[in-house]
């Protein structure tokens, strides 16, 4: 049996359902707990939309690719794109706790990524950005399992 | 994802069942946008049918918590289930919207 899957997207936010469908299907053949899928599906969701958004300012059609791979007890995503070279990871952390007059719209989306994955790491190849997200598997809703649990 | 809408004691309850995400966020923007438009003020949040919420959700919400705190009204949330639980508590979102067990909790948060 394959332990890999790839998919191949447009840099369009309409892809979003399509990722969560492959992410689902790829959970269910390896039986991830709900929350392991749904932090899966999340953390790419997040980074999709960021190249989506921001990673081609003049636009055109450009492909994105998605691999799905179980290694050691973990789901590893790694996603690539060939828009504007941006590390994700370099964003300042948000501050979760300021107030409701203070809290900023937006800037959500890779804290949720770095709390819901166990290791994120960002490269640039060959003029594409690639991000490699790893999840621990095994724990219910919420951050990955803990190593040795 | 659909949104179901309904008015209980002078308060709209904004129900969301499915999937919150880039893809459907527009759709739940829309929505709340002509509630206030139209003079609202107080909203109840149902996410008993709530399957996921990704940052683009966040952001409606927060929009939404935002507009109602500056037009004097009250905002209040009711039925999160564990994994959606977990995002709200993770983005700092526990501290501005009251999280209630069910819509009755949730509608005297809100007129009290």
């Amino acid at each position: 049996m394959s332990s890999s899957e790839t998919l191949v997207m447009e840099n369009n936010l309409r892809e979003i359902p399509r990722m969560a469908g492959f992410v689902e299907r790829f959970g269910e053949t390896h039986r991830f707990s709900h929350g392991d899928t749904f932090a899966l599906t999340l953390a790419i969701e997040e980074l999709l939309t960021n190249t989506v958004n921001y990673g081609y300012p003049e636009g055109g059609k450009h492909e994105l690719l998605l691999e799905l791979s179980l290694e050691d007890g973990a789901c590893r995503a790694v996603l690539s794109d060939d828009g504007l070279p941006f590390n994700p990871l370099d964003r300042p952390e948000v501050d979760t706790s300021l107030s409701l007059e203070e809290k900023p719209i937006g800037g959500l989306g890779i804290h949720l990524v770095k709390k819901m994955m166990t290791r994120v790491e960002y490269a640039h190849r060959d003029g594409r950005n690639i991000l490699t997200l790893h999840r621990k598997l095994g724990s219910e809703d919420g951050p990955p399992a803990q190593a040795g649990t | 994802m659909q949104l179901h809408e309904s008015q209980e004691n002078g308060a709209r309850i904004i129900a969301i069942e499915g999937r919150l995400d880039g893809a459907t966020a527009p759709q739940l923007d829309a929505g709340i946008k002509s509630f206030f438009e139209s003079g609202g003020k107080s909203l109840v949040f149902d996410f008993s049918q709530l399957d996921y919420l990704s940052s683009a959700g966040l952001r409606c919400i927060l929009q939404a918590v935002k507009k109602s705190a500056a037009t004097g009204g009250r905002i209040a949330a009711c039925g999160a289930r564990p994994a959606v639980r977990e995002i709200l508590e993770i983005s700092g979102f526990l501290g501005i919207l009251k999280l209630c067990p069910d819509r009755a909790a949730a509608l005297s948060e809100i007129a009290s």
